[in-house]
């Protein structure tokens, strides 16, 4: 397989979440540092208002509404038709999908007031592939199609199977997306394992205190390189995959199973970590991954380059997205890509010492040719996409 | 090309013997343990290095839906949210369980795809053949007893998969999908 039909397009990206109803808004902000974390809650929830602009869908859920007016968005900036939505691959990552209709009605406490049939419809909307079944209704999609649970990786995961399914021919082109609301599972459960912050995170500072849980969707339109001639936005350039096999929620100190997938993505790629213009790292603000996945962008290097590694973090705008966070944050990425500007990390002013990549704290003009997403997750799942952009193909 | 199903092992809920289970296990849920049964039956023909750089696919409907249940029940009968139920709650948190007790370092995917379970399952297996020489694959959903009727109303296609774990190892070929 040549290096070129290795890379897949992306033609169409957007997204929605607290920091903006699209994606040129939300790069914005994360330009400007005009974060949507709620300070005394720690929580970045889409505002009331946007959550009401978003039409009526075949389910009345969250998780539906807003993935609905994402892939609207999402298929008109790739310029697909219903003609391009026959024989699509479809893969959505949630890891909790429509929580909002079941959350409190099937916990035993309330399910006795229920009929028998009101318990069976709220758990049809427990299955966290219903969201995909009723885009797939709604938007008339057929062609293979999968839902990606693996926790904070989900859509990175998602990102690089379409990646694999277009590389294979299984399909020539796919729809990938990733929807993530706030409930009470995620934001108490969260709390309950003293990760959450109650102020804005900072990513990489050396007084961290924990993460920001937000809401969002993105979807990304891929297609195989001889599908159609539509430009790309960016191109898939590389993937990697790994499990750390460490520790239930707790990353690998030394990172060594993010640096696994790393290494895995720049093979695939076939460059160099130098070659890396930007890191934009999983960075949630948590002690621990911080720290582990800074060591893991270190040991990429052999030498002392690593100390020129351009590295951020844009949770502190958005807050950390959970499942959604790795599709968010390559729909930023695609933007960078286009503009050659780095989003920064906000709020953080100490960098922890034992951190010792370049952390970048202000926007920076920069020539983008290849930017390395990482994304890490419960159960030590790792995933890593290299994007390249689209000038140089 | 053809595959190469090096083996198959399941287990029904009613079969496992969690009263005698290893105390390293204490904090697994029933998924986890019937998971972890098949998986290591059906690894145990491959080499440690062929486990390490195994792929997994983790495929299941409704995850860990006994943890979810009993943390929301807790905590709303008493506002008290129990970390070991959360991190047990998630979809993810078999594969990762998996991971650890097998040694599994490989590309690592939970998938939850509804209707699509079946096909699912078997499109990302072929395609994580790509990246490795071995794919497992383990299917579970154990589910309270007091929600069953309401799934099989909901999806009576699950009637031969709740209250089992299913594993299968393939070795690189091609997957008939």
């Amino acid at each position: 397989m040549t290096r070129q039909k290795n890379e897949v397009k992306i033609v169409g990206s957007e997204a929605i979440c607290s920091s903006g109803v699209d994606k040129n808004q939300i790069f914005e902000s994360c330009l400007s540092g005009n974060s949507a974390v709620q300070i005394a809650t720690g929580l970045a929830p889409i505002s009331e208002k946007n959550w009401q602009s978003f039409h009526q869908t075949l389910s009345p859920s969250r998780c539906s509404l807003v993935s609905s007016a994402c892939l609207t968005k999402a298929l008109a900036d790739a310029d697909w038709s219903e003609a391009d939505l026959q024989d699509c691959g479809f893969i959505f990552a949630t890891t909790t999908s429509q929580i909002d209709q079941w959350q409190h009605s099937l916990p035993v406490i309330y399910m006795k007031d229920l009929t028998f049939e009101e318990v069976a419809n709220a758990t049809r909307y427990q299955s966290l592939g219903s969201t995909l079944v009723q885009l797939q209704k709604e938007f008339k999609i057929t062609g293979p199609s999968s839902v990606v649970a693996s926790s904070c990786s989900a859509s990175l995961q998602a990102i690089n199977l379409a990646t694999l399914w277009l590389r294979t021919g299984l399909v020539k082109k796919c729809i990938v997306g990733s929807t993530e609301i706030l409930s009470d599972l995620t934001v108490n459960g969260f709390n309950s394992m003293r990760l959450l912050t109650k102020g804005v995170c900072k990513p990489f500072d050396k007084t961290r205190a924990g993460i920001n849980l937000g809401e969002a969707s993105a979807f990304l339109c891929l297609e195989a390189q001889d599908y159609s001639l539509r430009k790309a936005q960016a191109l898939v350039a590389g993937l990697g995959l790994s499990t750390d096999a460490f520790h239930p929620t707790a990353p690998e100190p030394n990172g060594a199973g993010s640096l696994k997938a790393m290494r895995m993505a720049l093979h695939d790629a076939h460059i160099q970590a130098e070659q890396i213009d930007w890191f934009h790292a999983h960075g949630t603000g948590s002690a621990a991954n911080d720290l582990a996945e800074s060591k893991a962008i270190t040991s990429l290097f052999s030498s002392n380059a690593f100390s020129k590694a351009s590295t951020s973090s844009t949770k502190s705008i958005h807050g950390h997205t959970l499942g959604a966070c790795g599709a968010l944050e390559t729909v930023l990425a695609i933007l960078s890509l286009q503009r050659n500007l780095i989003l920064p990390t906000y709020n953080t002013s100490e960098i922890d010492p034992a951190i010792t990549l370049d952390i970048v704290l202000k926007p920076r003009e920069k020539n983008l040719n290849y930017i390395l997403k990482n994304s890490l997750g419960f159960g030590g799942i790792n995933a890593t996409t290299v994007l390249k952009n689209s000038s140089l193909h | 090309m053809n595959d190469f199903l090096n083996s198959f092992h399941q287990i029904n809920e009613k079969e496992l013997d969690l009263e005698s289970a290893d105390p390293a296990f204490r904090k697994a849920t029933t998924n986890m343990m019937a998971a972890y049964l098949v998986c290591k039956k059906a690894t145990a023909h491959l080499s440690p290095d062929e486990i390490k750089n195994l792929s997994l696919v983790v495929s299941t409907q409704f995850g860990e839906v006994s943890s979810s249940l009993d943390f929301l029940t807790t905590f709303y009968e008493t506002q008290i949210a129990k970390p070991i139920l959360f991190q047990n709650s998630l979809h993810n948190s078999t594969l990762g369980f998996l991971a650890i007790q097998l040694g599994i370092q490989g590309p690592a995917l939970t998938l939850s795809s509804d209707v699509h379970g079946l096909q699912a399952t078997k499109q990302t297996a072929k395609s994580l053949l790509d990246l490795s020489e071995n794919v497992l694959i383990c299917f579970v959903d154990i589910v309270p007893d007091f929600l069953k009727p309401h799934y099989l109303a909901a999806y009576p296609e699950l009637k031969e998969h709740l209250g089992w774990a299913r594993a299968k190892v393939f070795t690189k070929g091609a997957l008939n999908v």
